[in-house]
């Protein structure tokens, strides 16, 4: 599971797979970007 | 997030307006206006309004009005538009929501549209989103304490046919078991689903089936079913 961090609105969010193309678009403000800061998480962690 | 996107104004033969209709991996999901209320489509089937109100929220505070404890875990499965969230979130008691949304065009009209509406649950710091199929959201044993499914008008009435799997034995055992002691599954149905209640008993939890009036359009009222299955 990824955590990707939008870097324009810095919004967090969770996505089960890798983004397509390496692109993602942040859900909250509509940016497109390749997350740079993305990680493995256990949803258990949080 | 789309592979195409069509936008029109002015009424359609239904007297709505169409305000964008999009075609993604998941179908053809079209956003639509009637007055001041909006309505989703996806692939061709009515999948909400957000007229759709008291269910809707009725599908949360009822399950977590018999959850036990502090420090409430719960899944949300289906955005929506994000009434069931909100609700679940103004019980004190919950300390994280997940809300997976298999969708990205959903959030998206979630925030244009209805966040206004219902509270803004995604901007709620106990809110996490995850952007996928609540079928594909792991579970671990215990995890959640309350789990609610609107993710369709019912088992009966699927806006993806994928979504069957849902109400299956298999995975509504599996929801049963990520949930502790007490929890609560929640399943919204537009229509009485007397074999979801069925298959619910049969996976040993407690089933109630409550009947709540609810807007079924702008200007009519009717009912929802809402199948809560506790785990003992």
């Amino acid at each position: 599971m990824l955590r990707i961090l939008c870097p324009a609105c810095h919004f967090a969010f969770l996505q089960l797979t890798p983004p397509e193309e390496g692109e993602v678009i942040c859900p909250r403000c509509g940016t497109r970007f390749k997350p740079v800061e993305e990680e493995i998480v256990d949803p258990e962690d949080d | 997030m789309t592979d195409d996107t069509e936008t029109r104004s002015g009424p359609v033969p239904s007297g709505r307006e169409v305000i964008e209709r999009v075609i993604t991996a998941t179908g053809e999901w079209q956003l639509q206006r009637t007055g001041s209320h909006y309505e989703i489509i996806c692939n061709g089937v009515f999948l909400m309004a957000s007229y759709n109100r008291d269910s809707d929220r009725a599908l949360a505070a009822l399950a977590l009005r018999g959850i036990p404890g502090q420090g409430l875990r719960v899944l949300v499965g289906g955005l929506g538009v994000g009434y069931t969230a909100q609700a679940a979130l103004e019980d004190p008691r919950v300390e994280r929501l997940d809300v997976a949304e298999i969708e990205p065009v959903v959030v998206a009209w979630h925030r244009a549209h209805f966040a206004g509406l219902c509270g803004q649950p995604l901007e709620d710091p106990r809110t996490m989103l995850f952007l996928s199929d609540v079928y594909d959201v792991p579970l671990r044993s215990g995890s959640y304490d309350a789990v609610l499914l609107d993710t369709d008008n019912g088992p009966g009435w699927l806006v993806r046919e994928a979504n069957a799997r849902l109400y299956g034995p298999q995975v509504l055992t599996g929801f049963l078991q990520a949930l502790r002691p007490g929890g609560v599954l929640g399943c919204w149905s537009a229509e009485p689903a007397p074999r979801l209640a069925e298959t619910l008993a049969r996976a040993g939890a407690s089933v109630d089936v409550i009947e709540v009036e609810d807007r079924i359009a702008p200007d009519r009222r009717g009912t929802a079913w809402l199948y809560l299955a506790q785990r003992h």
